[in-house]
């Protein structure tokens, strides 16, 4: 019978403990916060005089001893999105070594300087599309010292949302995660979201629409994964309702398809779809339009139908596998193309010559990887012009940094110059068209992208 | 109408692929009463080297094949030397558990290997387009059932007419009685993994044909599981049959019941499942299985 | 349980005691200190690894129970721990419920689900009963998705903070120290379950089913019954890991994690309680090497290399136990125990 009041004991002592550590954990909050508030308030003063430095043209004259900033956070290395991230990492690293060398945050931002005395250094773990592994590689990055984080896509999106608020700090992502604006957050977004891009799709579909007799008719063609379904919710229905749509369904095809998607497809030939809208991956875009052709269904085909995916950068692998055969697919994105002349897609071949001349990363989505590392980069920047460097804190970066990126200009590479804020985290404000043509990407041009297509808060 | 036959023709082009895969398992088990989990990993990794030979290295199908073949030799030998002969004489379990193992241990190669990267080799197999009416068989399909009726034909000639095809008979028989007679039961399963191995490489690269090659792709391999339990889990005419039955299945409800789901469908993923969950309550010696399967 | 030369059971007190020795009590109490004090000198990301491994050390308690001492394979553990998630899921958000009171509904959720997918149980065993988990897996992960309304499909449902008894739990090292009070309290009670009448049976029907019927065994009942007690883990586990995440996801709960738990019981030893634990941290670390080591791969392989290796590195461990220790760490300890205690003879 004593055993089990020694077991009793123990387990009231266990029991106590988390109880202890509350109490002892909920004072040391109270303190934390008011410090920060504080500090809060300081920095708002520093702000103001901070941007009259810049104004100045003046370069920050910090110089103190070595400092290494990080940069990087998760990458969905293996899964459907494995080839995205691969080449977004690709674009981390080049412009990592590229900006330790020549101390500047691009070829376009001269006066923009970066201290000697700082080095970049790029964190990164894989989070293989899991969000367990993601929040264990953001504990253990974020442990190591790194003050910002990316995300790759829509789950991780969700796991980190809460824990960035927290822990105040700000996050570049190459997600377009309708939920990473439910509420705003942390996540600086420099994608449309899915739901506003293909929006942006119908728009230019609907403007070139020349049969008054009936209205077009539009599905969802998309993937049966967390990206697919990101469109299915009743208010793309009624946006394309209100624009002036039939709306007629929706079609899901397994990622990967596994066979060819001939059901959905014969779907869309009976209900005598005109357009589709979807989000997926090559995957399963690849085996989609190789069936459609083969079922004779496309612009150029006997029966007329468009297909549209919004997922940035589909079109630079799908063009090299499938040659003419994807004439006529849409993308609706943000990214430029290659072939497009911006500064942006310069600077992204300079780097490649430099640091990669034998083995090129063709992927669309390095440029996704230069464009968020310069972010990163420059709300560190812009943080460390207020704070010494060596005691920069997330919030800081959040603050000073993040917050303040005004008009940023991703030399082309995005459709418009980035703008974010307190409550603002939406950067962009157009969507890219883009159409294969003659086994080549033509760009459409961009529409205004409606920043109101969000799931109902549930 | 139209719509109704085009389901059913694409059902059985998918129907022709799991019975493929199927084949393969069924053979391990006729044989060595062994299951092997890992089938669709081989199915994903035959993909990937369908790719390499097909694209980089830009050979001809037929010499594609031929490699691929060699490779699955290769990998068959392997395989069971390193893990099921060490198991030898041991209750099926372990044996089961070891290959989820290696199911393991070839996604971890493939992503070694390839990066878990899609890759996709388009109009590279040999295009056999039909028309049946208003209907179009999609080559991949056709080249499937080719594929199948040829690899059928040859493992049942194997069987019958030669003296190791009898001897894998008496192995699945009785592999005591077989080895007392001298028979090498040992070379049997040997034998039985390189024609399981070879089986599902050559319908990886069918398949990668289709859909290209990524890890995920060997998800399949779990629903050719469920083709197995329907047909009859030491059955060859139950791997294809019951492969048909649920390619055809599977697609139909996709097409029907789909629209009808309260979040769109997706029941092309599960479907295969609640038949095989109905299959393993009501008839769990499937379709043309041996009844002596041991029961509760 | 085997005891070193000398120690005798005196009264049925002691015959029954789990922890006998005073070796086995110092044991206990430097395992007890090391884990309780884990929050106080480790980092963020060791934390957040312990409390991972506490979660699936409750889950693989379940599925000890179920495979190890009653024989039947289960690959859809993955698929009840989603159960038990997604219910403390929606009654911590929809209905409002504490998180306390919603977790043991949780884990009787999971456990009538698994009830449900037993019942073929009835009539199937081995491979059969295998198949049938797996088509359990997939057709919990179905229903999730098309309940959107309830369960927010494929973008999930974020859960609130919880709290306990008027402390906000969302703090990481108050929830560890929870995760860990519950594993302690799972591992006492899985300890028990085997040595009551149910668990007797268990093993009896693991061995020989045939003989354990004709001794009067109700192999029906005993099966659910162990469905039930194993699922019930999972629920619990699902729902720690929601609430943990404060995000509940079918991506979560992939279907290869039934495939690890089942690994982590070959290398722990199958059945064996302390073994549960052993396995879970074998394999964790395994993969957490993986994940540690891949980074510096990524420059002669491909950047994916942590993830291969996170799947081979397992595997083979998992291949090399069954060959070579197919009882696993717990009965490679026993052996070195009863090896020193029998010393030097």
């Amino acid at each position: 019978m004593k055993r089990y009041w020694v077991i009793g004991l123990v387990l009231i002592v266990l029991l106590a403990l988390p109880l202890m550590a509350a109490c002892g954990e909920e004072e040391t909050e109270t303190t934390t916060t008011a410090a920060v508030t504080e500090t809060t308030a300081g920095a708002t003063e520093t702000t103001a005089g901070a941007t009259e430095t810049t104004a100045g043209g003046e370069t920050p004259t910090t110089v103190g001893g070595p400092v290494t900033l990080y940069l990087g956070g998760t990458f969905a290395l293996t899964g459907a999105y494995a080839e995205d991230c691969a080449a977004v990492l690709a674009g981390f690293e080049d412009y990592t070594k590229w900006v330790n060398e020549n101390h500047i945050l691009a070829p376009w931002y001269t006066d923009r300087t970066i201290p000697g005395n700082i080095t970049f250094e790029l964190l990164w773990g894989d989070d293989a599309l899991a969000p367990d592994k993601t929040v264990t590689i953001y504990e253990d990055l974020k442990s190591k010292g790194l003050l910002v984080e990316r995300i790759s896509g829509t789950p991780q999106t969700m796991a980190l949302k809460d824990l960035l608020i927290e822990d105040q700090i700000g996050a570049t992502c190459q997600t377009a995660a309708p939920a990473a604006l439910l509420p705003p957050g942390n996540i600086f977004l420099k994608n449309p979201i899915l739901t506003d891009s293909l929006a942006g799709a119908a728009d230019w579909f609907l403007e070139s629409w020349a049969d008054t007799s009936r209205k077009p008719r539009v599905a969802l063609l998309t993937a049966d994964s967390a990206l697919g379904r990101n469109l299915d919710i009743p208010e793309m229905y009624a946006y394309l309702e209100e624009i002036g749509y039939e709306y007629v369904g929706a079609q899901f095809v397994p990622q990967p398809a596994t066979a060819p998607p001939t059901t959905q497809l014969s779907w869309l030939k009976e209900n005598n779809v005109d357009l589709t809208l979807g989000a997926a991956v090559n995957p399963t875009t690849q085996p989609t339009i190789k069936e459609a052709v083969r079922l004779g269904m496309g612009p150029d085909q006997p029966y007329k139908i468009t297909f549209c995916f919004g997922e940035p950068g589909h079109l630079q692998i799908m063009v090299p596998d499938m040659g003419a055969m994807a004439n006529g697919t849409v993308v609706s994105g943000d990214m430029c193309a290659w072939e497009d002349k911006v500064d942006g897609v310069a600077f992204a071949n300079m780097l490649q010559d430099t640091y990669r001349p034998n083995n090129r990363n063709t992927n669309i989505m390095y440029l996704d990887g230069i464009v968020e590392a310069m972010t990163q980069v420059e709300a560190l920047r812009l943080a460390s012009l207020e704070t010494n460097p060596a005691a920069l804190t997330s919030v800081d970066v959040l603050q000073k940094g993040f917050w303040q990126i005004k008009d940023f200009n991703t030399g082309g590479i995005c459709a418009n110059n980035l703008t974010y804020g307190e409550g603002d985290p939406q950067g962009i404000e157009m969507v890219r068209i883009q159409q294969v043509q003659d086994g080549k990407i033509v760009d459409l041009g961009s529409r205004p992208i409606k920043r109101n297509i969000l799931p109902a808060a549930k | 109408m139209t719509f109704f036959l085009q389901l059913f023709i694409t059902g059985l082009a998918l129907g022709m692929m799991y019975a493929l895969i199927a084949i393969g398992f069924v053979i391990i088990f006729k044989c060595s009463q062994a299951f092997n989990i890992a089938s669709g990993q081989i199915v994903m990794l035959g993909a990937y080297l369908g790719y390499t030979f097909l694209m980089p290295l830009a050979l001809p199908v037929w010499a594609a094949i031929l490699i691929a073949i060699a490779v699955g030799v290769m990998m068959g030998l392997v395989i069971e030397r390193l893990t099921i002969r060490p198991l030898l004489g041991q209750p099926p379990l372990p044996i089961v558990l070891m290959t989820i193992a290696l199911a393991g241990v070839i996604d971890g190669v493939a992503i070694l290997g390839w990066g878990g990267e899609y890759q996709a080799y388009h109009d590279r197999l040999p295009a056999i387009t039909l028309h049946l009416g208003a209907v179009s068989v999609p080559p991949s399909s056709v080249l499937a059932l080719i594929v199948s009726v040829v690899l059928v034909a040859i493992l049942m000639f194997v069987f019958r007419f030669t003296k190791i095809g009898l001897a894998m008979r008496a192995t699945a028989e009785d592999e005591q009685v077989t080895r007392s007679l001298g028979i090498r039961a040992t070379t049997v399963y040997a034998l039985v993994w390189v024609i399981a191995c070879v089986v599902g490489i050559v319908g990886g690269i069918l398949l990668g044909g289709v859909s290209g090659a990524s890890p995920p792709l060997s998800d399949i391999g779990l629903k050719a599981l469920a083709v197995v339990i329907l047909g009859g889990l030491d059955s060859i005419e139950g791997a294809i049959v019951g492969g048909v039955i649920l390619g055809i299945l599977e697609n139909l409800a996709a097409g029907y019941l789909d629209p009808l789901m309260p979040s769109g469908g997706g029941l092309a993923n599960v479907f295969p499942f609640i038949i095989m969950l109905i299959v393993l309550i009501f008839k769990p010696h499937g379709l043309f299985g041996l009844k002596r399967i041991e029961r509760v | 349980m085997r005891l070193p030369s000398g120690t005798y059971a005196q009264n049925y007190g002691q015959d029954i005691a789990m922890v006998r020795t005073r070796s086995h009590w110092i044991f206990l109490a430097v395992l007890m200190v090391f884990v309780f004090t884990i929050p106080q000198w480790a980092s963020n990301a060791t934390l957040a690894l312990a409390t991972i491994i506490g979660i699936t050390i409750i889950s693989a308690h379940g599925l000890n129970i179920l495979t190890g001492n009653c024989g039947m394979v289960s690959l859809g553990h993955s698929g009840f721990m989603m159960v038990g998630g997604y219910t403390l899921a929606i009654l911590c958000r929809s209905a409002g419920l504490p998180f306390w009171v919603a977790l043991p509904v949780a884990g009787l959720v999971a456990g009538i689900v698994g009830i449900i997918f037993g019942l073929p149980s009835l009539r199937i065993k081995g491979f059969y009963l295998i198949m049938a988990t797996v088509a359990a897996y997939f057709i919990i992960h179905w229903l999730v998705l098309q309940f959107r309304s309830l369960t927010g499909g494929t973008e999930g449902m974020p859960v609130p903070a919880p709290d306990l008894f008027g402390l906000s739990i969302r703090d990481k090292t108050i929830y560890y120290y929870v995760v860990m009070v519950l594993v302690v309290l799972a591992t006492v009670v899985a300890k028990n379950i085997l040595r009551t009448r149910a668990g007797r049976a268990f093993v009896a029907i693991r061995d020989n089913d045939l003989a354990a019927e004709v001794m009067g065994v109700n192999l029906f009942s005993y099966r659910l019954q162990a469905f039930f007690i194993g699922c019930v883990f999972a629920g619990i586990a699902g729902g720690l890991s929601v609430q943990y995440y404060s995000f509940a996801n079918v991506e979560q709960f992939p279907f290869f994690d039934s495939v690890w738990l089942l690994g982590m019981l070959i290398i722990g030893g199958m059945g064996s309680v302390s073994g549960v634990i052993y396995g879970v941290v074998a394999i964790k670390l395994l993969q957490q090497l993986a994940v540690k080591i891949g980074p510096s791969l990524a420059e002669l392989v491909n950047p994916q290399a942590a993830v291969g290796l996170s799947l081979i590195l397992p595997s083979v461990a998992i291949i090399l136990f069954l060959i070579f220790a197919p009882q696993g760490i717990s009965h490679m300890w026993e052996r070195f125990r009863n090896y020193y205690q029998a010393w030097p003879y």
